[in-house]
Parts: C-alpha cells; sequence; structure tokens
C-alpha cells in the first residue's frame, strides 16, 4: 500500500492537497480552469476589483463561471486593500457576493515590492476575526508577527517567501524555520514561488502548505506546469513525514569498506 | 424624469428618480447578479438590489469578483 499523506486541516475544513492555487495572470478564464484541474488544488484564491462602468466588455468578466464552488473552496483575497479599513470592506464585499466567510488577508501599499503591511495586517485581522471570518494572512517572515496573528486567531499564517510574481523562490528560509517551529495553525508559503522545486523546498522544511500562482499561470504550458506543482508539493511533504536524513560535513559511507584485496 | 448624481465607483453619475440599486446597476449596463455593491459604507447582498433605494449624494461602490492570487 502506498503511504498517504495526512491532510491539511485549516479551521476544521479537511483538504487533501497543500497546494493553494491563486486564478490571476492566466491568458483566459479556460486557461485558469484547466490548470485548476490539473494542480488537484482544492482551495483557490479570487480578488475584488471596481467593476467597470464604462460598459466594456471584459473576457475575464464571470470569472466564477469557470471554478466550480462544488469542487473548490474559493477563498477571497483583499489585495488592493491599502490599509485594515479597506480590507475589513473588502471582505464585507466578499461575504455579501456570496463567496465563503474566508479572507486571505493581504494589505500591500507599496506597489513596488508589494510587501504587506504588519500593522495593518494585524490589525484587521483581529476585526476579521471577532466578526467570525476565517482570517489566513499573508505577511512578510516575521515570526514575532506570525505568533501575534495566530494569538489573535487567525486560522493559518502565509510568510512570503520572496515577493509575489517575483519568482525568486525562499529568500527567507531563516525566519520560515522560525514560523514553523512555533506555529499553532497551518502555515502556507505564499509568494515568490517560482519553481517546483522551491515549493518542494517549502514543504520539506515542514510548511504546512504553499500557495502558487504566477509561477504556473504564466507557465509556456500552465497544465502540465499544475502538475508539476502538485507532484513537487506531494514529494516535499512526503519526505517531511518521512524524517528528512541530517546533514554533516564529512562523508559518510553507504558501502562497506571494509578491505578485501589484502 | 428628476435626475440626481450619486457617487459610483469614485465618479459622479447622473440616474432619474426614483431609483432602485437593482435599476441603477441595469442603467449603468451591468448585469446585476454580476456584481456586489457597497452602499454608503455598507456591503449589500444582491438579493436587496431590487429593494434597496438610491437617494441623491448616495455613495455606491460597485465591485465584482475577478482573477487573483
Amino acid at each position: 500500500m502506498l503511504p498517504s499523506n495526512q491532510p491539511l486541516i485549516i479551521a476544521g475544513r479537511v483538504l487533501c492537497s497543500r497546494l493553494i492555487l491563486g486564478t490571476g495572470k492566466f491568458s483566459s478564464p479556460q486557461a485558469m480552469r484547466d490548470a485548476l484541474e490539473c494542480s488537484g488544488a482544492e482551495l483557490v484564491t479570487v480578488a475584488l476589483r471596481r467593476a467597470d462602468l464604462s460598459g466594456r466588455k471584459d473576457p475575464f468578466a464571470n470569472i466564477l463561471e469557470f471554478i466550480d464552488a462544488k469542487k473548490y473552496l474559493l477563498l477571497p483575497n483583499t489585495s488592493g486593500a491599502m490599509n485594515a479599513e479597506e480590507a475589513v470592506r473588502l471582505s464585507h464585499l466578499a461575504v455579501a457576493a456570496g463567496l465563503p466567510k474566508w479572507v486571505k488577508l493581504e494589505i500591500h501599499p507599496d506597489p513596488r515590492y508589494l510587501l504587506p503591511d504588519p500593522v495593518e495586517t494585524l490589525k484587521a485581522a483581529e476585526l476579521l476575526v471577532k466578526e467570525g471570518f476565517t482570517v489566513l494572512p499573508y505577511i512578510n517572515a516575521d515570526p514575532v508577527l506570525a505568533r501575534r496573528l495566530q494569538d489573535v486567531g487567525t486560522a493559518a499564517v502565509m510568510p512570503l517567501g520572496s515577493p509575489i510574481g517575483s519568482n525568486r523562490g525562499i529568500q527567507t528560509r531563516d525566519q520560515i524555520h522560525i514560523i514553523i517551529e512555533q506555529a499553532t495553525v497551518p502555515v502556507v508559503v505564499d509568494a515568490g514561488l517560482g519553481a517546483p522545486s522551491h515549493a518542494s523546498e517549502a514543504m520539506e522544511m515542514g510548511a504546512d502548505a504553499v500557495l502558487v500562482n504566477t509561477a504556473i499561470a504564466v507557465a509556456h504550458e500552465p497544465n502540465r506546469m499544475a502538475l508539476a506543482f502538485k507532484l513537487a508539493v506531494e514529494a516535499g511533504r512526503v519526505a517531511y513525514e518521512s524524517g528528512l536524513a541530517s546533514s554533516q560535513p564529512t562523508a559518510s559511507a553507504t558501502s562497506p569498506l571494509t578491505a578485501f584485496l589484502g | 424624469m428628476e435626475n440626481m448624481t450619486v457617487i459610483a465607483n469614485g465618479r459622479e453619475v447622473q440616474v432619474g428618480l426614483p431609483c432602485s440599486l437593482e435599476e441603477f446597476l441595469v442603467a449603468q449596463a451591468l448585469r446585476p447578479r454580476s456584481v456586489v455593491v457597497e452602499h454608503n459604507g455598507e456591503a449589500v447582498a444582491p438579493s436587496e438590489f431590487a429593494t434597496r433605494k438610491v437617494k441623491a449624494g448616495d455613495r455606491l461602490e460597485i465591485v465584482k469578483i475577478v482573477a487573483g492570487g
């Protein structure tokens, strides 16, 4: 029998896939839908934006028609919010739109690096948790902030590997190790994972899940890249659960070294 | 028909009175089921669009679900 990975549980919800997918940047909603299928993801992010009042036609207008709400749990993000108040308003709008009372809390006022504002994020998290939201905050890889957030009742913490869309992998390795070590909620490495090996690395480190968007969406073949990330996440998780061998500076023979030629 | 001005997505928009939220959205060429609205700071579910009245000076934020990471 093949060993199966432990499921991921976020706020009581059991998820068999530890790959969370973002839906942005795909060439078409159809391409997004197909890649979603190939990724095996069960948790999928969407965003909210001001509607275009000019009457122009938008090919992405009805994104929800391409995501089967019975199959995927939709996770609205608060991207675009510049502060806690805007993030809370966006969360209310998502609920009014019929989305689950889950929110990927992200507040990044700086457009160059899209680094999350820790003060506003903590403030918004407290408000939203009190209102009964399941809050998954996107944060810099700050162990102190991660702890503060789990203490106010967020359902996970989502530290970045490197800036959103940068594809630079895990540049925050030491901090993520500390966040994982002290976590009482799932740790989801979000942002900057540009290759399946980056996702595998996060999972081998003991992250509970990863969130990937750009690397899959802009791949030449998004479906196959989605599959590659799925396999990488599974491999990394199996490796973590199996117990990785420790590294050491010197060799350790794998074959007997007893002399046989005299 | 009397006209009034509301602020929708940060812009002044002229609409005829009386006007429900649903009628306002249709007048903006939006399908009411495709958007969600914040009316004077309060999120309004689509089921309330037909009965919610729009008044002069109201502030509306009309948003929709889009792709995002």
